[in-house]
């Protein structure tokens, strides 16, 4: 037969279940029977063998009627398939009774679809000799006929074996029942209590299990003092099925197990579609959506790391506070203190929560953590975001998941959160503790810093005698940010980030900063003051000097008019002076010229009228 | 099998078994026995057959068979056994009737814990 749609209402008010194997890899040739388990479905690739025997074991109250009866009771619900349930251990009463808190509603559904067999035997009851149950099963076969049932179970079958004398007989009679489940096409389930941890140990379940085509082990373990629960599959003929133990926990609506596979699939199964209308939401402090490029990605996760006292609660009030601004619905989750001391604190840094929260906006939810292990702490905080439609999600700290159970288990459950909030479109804030400074630490402490989409460390820096908070982003993915340390303000105006104040390399806060500032600030004037000196000093000597260039100039002047004149008589001196040994020449009757033949002086008077032009007068 | 029925009988019992297989032939024929034992030798005996009416052994609550209802005078159920009531013995003593009594010659013993029935004289 193949899929089985029902428009059933979901369960736990998760919205429409489809209660249909072929979605989920099966491998195809055979033909399963959904639990509508979340998360067992996926664990088993499709369900339980259709027309076959599957065998529940475990310890007392580790939950194989629940499992057995929710089974039924979702394929009667959802997948139009009426079951029997036998019960040889408690009575029908008792066991109805005992998931009345779940919500199946079954007395509705025994009207046509579930039928009780109260197959308890009373204590008085003697027990005279070898017996069989081919009763039981006649009488059932008129009933399965006449409800047209398709799965029976026949839960606590231990009891009733163990009244019989020997194993030869036990077999038998198992035998007898996987006969005629097969008979009747019917999807059966039988449970039985073992105490051992491994059935393979115990001579008698050998056969069942060896006989079962499908058998499923719970275990209820306490570790700490904190209950833990986790069912296997021991064996699936003809099926592939997931190996590994797989934690699960009894909640408000009946079994939910936690199986999530490697590509991702949820385990947790949700029903609304992720919505992104704006890429990028507030943080709700205006400067570290700057920082941040715009502000957080919708469905990213962000891990609010520090010391006590850092600010980080006042931070992930911001972030609840911008979501409501926006009109969208939010939770805040706390372990560190009530709802009323949250709003209280926040209302003193200008963080206004109270209407909201009257609103219905908001819901401050407080969680103890002391005694819950995380599985059941992560089933409430889901349940709760679904029922308050919450897009903004703040679990402050979520170290308080790891308080009960061991690292390994808290971070595997994390990071299913992570995963599942994601999917549901649900941007979700952390807050961590730090037991050192170092944020390095906390990477190997929980470890969630690297499941984290973005991750903002806030601290204390110590200097000049003050304590300062610094915020930075130690990484954010798939945004720039800014990589500056920024001291972070709280004041009854509300949060905000100072300016980055770098001096020497480092970055200054508090009044270091204020006295650097001040410190800077008259440096400055002192460099403007003594450059206007130095400029006017500058300006007088180049008067100074200009003034005795003109100076020089002038005597220049006349100097070059001296010059001047001592050149002109310098020339007319050596024209003279040639004139002058020419008459001298002439008065002497030389030639001018080479003497030629020796003439005698004496010729000189006798041409004196020459001459006397030139002696002149 | 009807046993006459006497004006005032001490012991009735309704045995329901499944058709005719191994353990509801056993207890018949040790229920036989066991009315052998009877003082006065008679009892109101009715067997049903879950095979032929099973709604009849929802009703009365029967699961497994063979399955021995022994019922007051009047009709009220006083008590169950279970089994092929193999060891008759027990049986008898937890019923109330005398370890052993003149039982009916050549009865089918069988059963892990089945012990013949000694004859009266030896007791």
């Amino acid at each position: 037969m193949g899929s089985v749609r029902s428009t059933g209402k979901g369960l736990g008010g998760r919205g429409q279940w489809e209660f249909s194997a072929p979605n989920l890899a099966n491998s195809g040739e055979m033909d399963k029977a959904p639990t509508g388990i979340a998360g067992l479905d996926e664990a088993t690739r499709g369900g339980l063998p259709r027309g076959r025997t599957t065998l529940v074991f475990g310890g007392p109250g580790a939950g194989k009627t629940i499992l057995a009866l929710q089974t039924l009771v979702n394929a009667a619900r959802f997948g139009d398939e009426p079951g029997i349930f036998v019960t040889f251990e408690e009575q029908s009463r008792q066991v109805v009774a005992n998931a009345s808190s779940f919500g199946w509603n079954i007395p509705e559904l025994e009207k046509r679809r579930l039928f009780f067999l109260d197959a308890s035997l009373d204590p008085g009851v003697v027990r005279a000799g070898q017996f069989d149950l081919q009763g039981v099963l006649a009488a059932l076969s008129a009933k399965v006929k006449e409800m047209k049932a398709r799965r029976v179970v026949f839960d606590g079958l231990d009891v009733l074996l163990t009244l019989l004398s020997d194993p030869h007989a036990e077999r038998t009679e198992l035998y007898r029942i996987h006969e005629w489940i097969a008979r009747s096409h019917l999807t059966g389930i039988v449970t039985a209590k073992m105490v051992s941890s491994d059935p393979f140990a115990q001579a008698h379940y050998e056969f069942a299990a060896y006989m079962a085509d499908c058998a499923l082990r719970l275990v209820r373990s306490h570790k700490d003092g904190v209950s833990e629960r986790d069912v296997s599959i021991l064996k699936y003929r003809g099926s592939s099925f997931s190996e590994n133990k797989v934690p699960f926990v009894i909640g408000p609506a009946g079994l939910e197990v936690a199986y999530q596979q490697l590509s991702g699939e949820l385990g947790l199964r949700p029903s609304r579609p992720t919505r992104s209308p704006n890429r990028r939401i507030s943080t709700g402090v205006e400067r570290l959506d700057t920082m941040l490029n715009g502000g957080y990605f919708r469905a990213a996760s962000v891990l609010l790391t520090g010391l006590p006292g850092t600010a980080k609660s006042s931070l992930s009030g911001a972030f609840v506070k911008a979501a409501c601004r926006r009109g969208e619905r939010a939770l805040y989750v706390t372990f560190d203190g009530t709802g009323d001391e949250i709003v209280r604190n926040l209302t003193s840094i200008k963080i206004m929560l109270r209407s909201s929260v009257e609103s219905g906006q908001l819901r401050i939810l407080s969680g103890t953590s002391l005694s819950d292990s995380a599985e059941v702490q992560l089933m409430r905080i889901t349940s709760a975001i679904l029922k308050q439609r919450a897009t903004c999600v703040v679990i402050d700290p979520i170290s308080a998941l790891a308080r009960a159970s061991d690292p390994s288990t808290a971070l595997g459950v994390v990071s299913r959160f992570i995963h599942w909030s994601k999917a549901n479109g649900v941007t979700l804030l952390c807050t961590s503790l730090l037991t050192s400074t170092d944020p390095h630490a906390e990477a190997s402490g929980l470890g969630i810093s690297t499941l984290c989409d973005t991750w903002i460390h806030l601290a204390y820096v110590q200097k000049g005698g003050e304590r300062n908070r610094s915020l930075s982003i130690v990484k954010s993915r798939g945004t720039g940010h800014s990589n500056q340390v920024r001291e972070l303000m709280l004041s009854n105006e509300g949060i905000t980030l100072a300016d980055v104040y770098k001096a020497d390399g480092e970055v200054l806060m508090g009044t270091m900063r204020w006295e650097h500032e001040i410190g800077q600030k008259e440096d400055a004037q002192r460099r403007v003051s003594e450059a206007r000196i130095r400029r006017i000093e500058i300006e007088r000597e180049y008067e100074q000097i200009r003034a005795r260039a003109a100076l020089l100039h002038s005597e220049l002047g006349l100097k070059s008019v001296e010059l001047g004149a001592a050149k002109e008589a310098e020339q007319s001196r050596v024209t003279s002076e040639k004139s002058r040994e020419a008459e001298r020449r002439q008065r002497r009757f030389a030639d001018f010229g080479e003497p030629r033949g020796g003439r005698p002086p004496t010729a000189a008077i006798a041409r004196p009228k020459r001459r006397g032009r030139e002696l002149g007068t | 099998m009807k046993s006459p029925v006497s004006a005032s009988p001490r012991y009735a019992f309704r045995l329901y078994v499944a058709g005719e297989s191994p353990h509801s032939l056993r207890a018949i024929a040790n229920l036989r026995a066991l009315c052998g034992r009877i003082p006065g030798g008679v009892a109101d005996v009715e067997i049903v057959d879950v095979l032929r009416d099973p709604p009849r052994a929802l009703k009365a609550g029967i699961l497994v068979t063979p399955t021995l209802v022994r019922l007051s005078p009047g009709g009220g159920e006083v008590q169950r056994l279970i089994g092929d009531l193999g060891d008759l013995s027990a049986v008898a003593a937890s019923i109330g009737l005398p370890e052993s009594g003149p039982g009916l010659p050549t009865e089918l013993r069988s059963g892990p814990r089945g012990k013949p029935a000694k004859p009266m004289d030896t007791e």
